[in-house]
């Protein structure tokens, strides 16, 4: 793997205001990811995930009040771009699917000429050329019938297959990144995992990094390269796959781990964690995460943990990272 | 053990009309199963298996089209109408979404009260059942004259449970309680359902499309499949020794968080 970088944000944050009230989003990340890596982006409702996401496409709403940081992809600032530039690197470069296939899609244009309107802009096929183009892609993401698929229009699909026209669309001019918010979240099982082996497949074919954003830690388990976990607006930990299971430091990742339910754990209690995820219009000072956390001091009332390397590839954001619960549970 | 729910031949046709649906849907088709006291037998299935219409047609909020449905000796299907308001408190049910199960124009105090009311319980005594219950799923007593947007997710789901607990119920139909839900606070909802369970000798059928959380919880698990119950049994068994082959894939799914089946790849501090 190479060691030039593809994405890197440095110290992105994202404050809306919304009836008069100033809501931070995300406080502050960074985040780098490798070409061809498949990231995993793991948090719960409200922890910055998405507004993540949509400010490397600038893609987020008018409500913003302030933006601050860098967004490097390529070298070039995503921030700093203009209007112009940042569109033709919208589903060229860096592009994006959701969570609910069916409200991406126009219910009143066939399959086939939605995926072809990006094709003709960005590599200026021609019609005859992006019909070609769209074809192969509808075979490639497992599309039955390509043909007479493209000329379906998104009702008469599953959803399902409809997530596979949206990754049709979205790796149609190679994309160096594809953005996946929550891809499977509405599927079923079998088909949420034919998805995943998709999306590995491409990324693996193509060399296509892979920013996966999910609550989902089973799919992170079977699929993911370097996992971030969030936290009310900050990352507070990041580490490989393996690494993170195996060894995970924060206190939140270590009871989010212990709190999912199995088989092994029949007739003993759940871990949970107590408290609810704040508010991000109230948030507690220091770390965000205190006022639920069994190792709690003075300390982490006052003062913001930093994101700090504990070893090679591994940051954790705590000031006793890995301490021992002990008899505090 | 005493059967308290005896589901038999229970089938759900949902006659074809207006435009977009012309055929008659069959939902449910020929299920039998039964529970017994303190069970908690868990459903699962993926969605339009059925699993929230056979909730439904159990407390006949949608009567079944054929078959018999009995709680303890008593045949459902034959109860006049007005002996159910008093059947209905032994049996609730808790819905997926808590969002839009509480009235948001209700304080959590009138949310509550109005079965209580049914049950013709004096000033006093609903003050002190409020007071008690709400103490028992963990919401604050000081909170009750709030809304329900004042609340999470969490919280409204706890309010909800409290209310489905107030009219002593003999079984709970749990329908994805706890989907809608954070990870984190999911765990704490199931906690509380275990304890609860305990404490008032509740019986339970769960519903969720989450094998995990099935397989952590039941002591029977029936599978559902486009409407047809296809493997019932002791959880352990089912579990270690599934018959029918959509159970078995349901129970090879690697992208479960504690799958036994490899990931693709590994990926360590080496490879960075």
């Amino acid at each position: 793997m190479g060691s030039e970088v593809l994405l890197e944000i440095k110290d992105l944050a994202v404050e809306f205001t919304a009836h008069q009230r100033k809501i931070p989003a995300v406080r502050g990340i960074d985040l780098t990811i490798l070409p061809g890596q498949f990231h995993a982006l793991v948090g719960e409702s409200g922890a910055g995930k998405t507004v993540t996401s949509l400010s490397i496409l600038r893609l987020l709403p008018p409500n913003v009040s302030n933006l601050r940081g860098s967004i490097k992809f390529n070298d070039h600032d995503l921030l700093q771009l203009s209007e112009e530039v940042m569109r033709n690197l919208r589903g060229r470069e860096i592009s994006m699917i959701f969570q609910e296939p069916a409200k991406y899609l126009n219910p009143s244009l066939k399959a086939g000429v939605q995926v072809m309107e990006a094709i003709r802009y960005h590599m200026g096929y021609s019609e005859k050329a992006a019909r070609e183009r769209v074809c192969e892609l509808f075979e490639k993401v497992g599309l039955s019938d390509p043909e007479l698929a493209m000329d379906r229009y998104p009702h008469e699909f599953s959803g399902g297959m409809k997530q596979r026209v949206m990754i049709a669309m979205a790796i149609s001019c190679n994309p160096s990144l594809l953005i996946a918010d929550e891809p499977t979240t509405s599927l079923d099982v079998g088909v949420q995992r034919q998805i995943i082996h998709l999306l590995l497949d491409l990324q693996r074919s193509s060399n296509m990094a892979i920013l996966y954003i999910t609550h989902d830690l089973g799919i992170v388990r079977y699929a993911a390269d370097v996992i971030s976990i969030m936290y009310a607006g900050k990352i507070i930990e990041s580490a490989p796959k393996d690494v993170l299971f195996s060894s995970p430091l924060h206190p939140y990742t270590r009871l989010l781990l212990a709190s999912i339910p199995s088989r092994e754990k029949r007739g003993t209690r759940l871990q949970g964690i107590p408290g609810t995820v704040p508010n991000p219009e109230d948030l507690p000072p220091g770390c965000a995460f205190h006022p639920r956390c069994p190792l709690a001091q003075q300390k982490c009332k006052e003062n913001v943990p930093p994101l700090v390397r504990i070893e090679a590839g591994h940051r954790c954001a705590c000031f006793f990272p890995g301490k021992e619960f002990g008899s505090l549970l | 053990m005493k059967s308290i729910l005896r589901v038999e031949n229970l089938t759900k046709i949902f006659p074809g009309s207006g435009i977009i649906k012309r055929y008659p849907v069959k939902a449910l088709d020929n299920i039998s199963f039964s529970v017994e006291e303190g069970e908690i037998f868990g459903l699962v299935g993926e969605s339009g298996s059925g699993k929230t219409t056979l909730a439904r047609c159990i407390l006949f909020l949608d009567p079944p089209t054929a078959g018999k449905v009995y709680y303890g000796n008593l045949c459902l299907n034959t109860v006049p109408w007005y002996q159910w308001k008093k059947l209905r408190s032994r049996m609730q049910i808790i819905f997926q979404d808590p969002n839009s199960a509480l009235n948001p124009r209700l304080s959590v105090r009138r949310s509550l009260e109005e079965g209580l009311i049914n049950l013709g319980y004096s000033k006093k005594q609903r003050n002190d059942t409020i007071r008690k219950l709400l103490d028992q799923v963990g919401i604050p007593y000081n909170q009750v004259d709030r809304y329900p947007h004042e609340f999470s997710g969490g919280q409204k789901q706890r309010i909800i449970i409290a209310r489905a607990l107030s009219m002593n119920p003999k079984f709970i139909v749990l329908d994805e309680p706890v989907s809608n839900l954070d990870v984190s606070i999911q765990a704490g909802i199931i906690n509380l359902l275990m304890d609860l369970k305990k404490e008032f000798n509740l019986t339970y059928i769960f519903i969720s499309h989450d094998l995990d959380l099935i397989a952590y919880l039941s002591t029977k698990i029936g599978v559902l499949k486009g409407g047809q119950l296809v493997e019932v049994g002791k959880a352990e068994e089912v579990l270690s020794h599934p018959l029918h082959p959509y159970t078995r894939f349901l129970l090879e799914n690697p992208l479960s968080f504690h799958s036994k089946i490899q990931p693709l790849k590994t990926y360590t501090k080496e490879t960075v």
